[in-house]
């Protein structure tokens, strides 16, 4: 059964999910068209998993379903309080399986496509091979490091809003991205000094 | 304004501030520049995953959920997941056993069977026809033109079979005919090449 869901999209979150828990089905399908996206995309840049991206948005919209969902609207934004329950998800996932993110990625770490040869590592982000190399890289940050990039620099949430979604000040959220870009910048040169044919071809470097 | 200042204050300076300092600081100059970059990649990032999405039966899944009686647990939509290997092993495992089993073609079935006169003996040996024997087959008649086929295999497969091989690259393929016996069964082979 299809439904329209044309005059649905002034409502408000909360006023959704009343009728939702008033059994609106309708109302479901628009919050969940609304928001399943960036938890979808959320998890997904933090795994690294399709299967985790998927399993944890199902459990999320489930919770939600659930008349006791406890959402408090006086708590913060219905979309905050989701990506508060998937990141407890994504959390209970990378304690429960063994096989960190991190660990993979270390692991694999020389299987990274390589970055093309220029002068400055930064440049090639503009490449289709930089840009895995980035991907990459934002899978090896530490996990707070990796959400506030995820949701401040993939997602575009300003600083207020990724506060909501983790729960923390928004001093926190500023700090941490400030240290995640500079990981990344590091882990990135680390990257581009690893390879002989840089150093070969920079006397700088060769020669240290 | 010095390096400390210029970076405490950075999100917030102007373009004309930032240049006056990078125009003095090559180190801050070269840093800005790398986090322009990197800023541009994050940006680039995110445009290439804006529109993943989660799959569609997902939403239907979530749908079906929504007028099940709560208290009922969920199972994931994801639940054959973990069984695609399984069940993966197990259709290759039926097909080899079809294979291996299926009945010999209708032209052949009652026709006297023949003693194969290169399989007595040294079957390891390579004999006049030029057939080797496998180890496991049983003889089951002569060797006649409807029971052979010229096929196409890796080198590793042959050398799988222990038939001596001239060196070579293991993946590259080689014609070779292949006798088959009563039901289907490989008996021997013969490179062609």
């Amino acid at each position: 059964m299809e439904y329209s869901i044309t005059g649905m999209a002034t409502e408000t979150d909360d006023e959704l999910l009343q009728r939702m828990h008033g059994g609106d089905e309708q109302a479901f399908v628009v919050l969940y068209r609304k928001l399943q996206g960036p938890i979808y995309r959320f998890v997904l840049n933090i795994t690294g998993s399709t299967g985790v991206a998927e399993d944890v948005t199902q459990e999320v919209f489930l919770a939600l379903i659930r008349k006791n969902c406890g959402f408090d609207a006086g708590r913060g934004t219905l979309s905050a309080y989701l990506f508060g329950i998937a990141r407890k998800l994504v959390l209970r996932h990378l304690q429960r399986s063994r096989t960190m993110v991190e660990q993979e990625i270390q692991a694999d770490e020389w299987g990274y496509p390589e970055l093309g040869v220029t002068q400055d590592p930064m440049v090639d982000l503009l490449h289709s091979e930089g840009l895995e190399v980035l991907r990459r890289a934002v899978l090896t940050l530490p996990r707070r490091y990796r959400e506030v990039v995820v949701l401040c620099d993939l997602e575009e949430m300003d600083y207020t809003q990724a506060a909501a979604a983790l729960g923390c000040p928004v001093g926190t959220v500023r700090s941490r991205l400030h240290r995640a870009r500079a990981l990344l910048l590091e882990k990135l040169q680390e990257k581009r000094d690893a390879r002989p044919e840089v150093r070969a071809l920079d006397p700088a470097r060769s020669s240290i | 304004m010095t390096c400390q200042e210029f970076w405490s204050r950075m999100p917030e300076l102007e373009p004309e501030q930032q240049f006056d300092h990078v125009r003095q600081c090559a180190s801050c100059a070269i840093l800005l520049e790398r986090q322009r970059a990197l800023s541009a990649g994050l940006r680039r990032m995110a445009a290439e995953r804006h529109t993943v999405e989660a799959p569609a039966y997902l939403e239907a899944g979530l749908r079906a959920m929504f007028h099940s009686p709560p208290g009922l647990p969920a199972t994931s939509l994801r639940w054959w997941a973990p069984w695609v290997p399984a069940v993966a092993a197990l259709l290759a495992l039926a097909l080899f056993l079809v294979w291996e089993r299926r009945p010999p073609p209708a032209g052949r079935v009652g026709a006297p069977p023949v003693y194969i006169a290169f399989l007595a003996g040294d079957d390891a040996a390579e004999l006049d026809s030029g057939f080797i024997p496998l180890l496991y087959a049983e003889p089951t008649g002569t060797p006649d033109d409807d029971d052979r086929v010229q096929i196409e295999v890796p080198r590793a497969t042959l050398i799988a079979l222990g038939i001596p091989m001239p060196e070579g690259d293991a993946r590259e393929a080689v014609e070779a005919e292949v006798l088959l016996g009563a039901g289907g069964t490989l008996q021997a082979v013969r490179l062609l090449e």
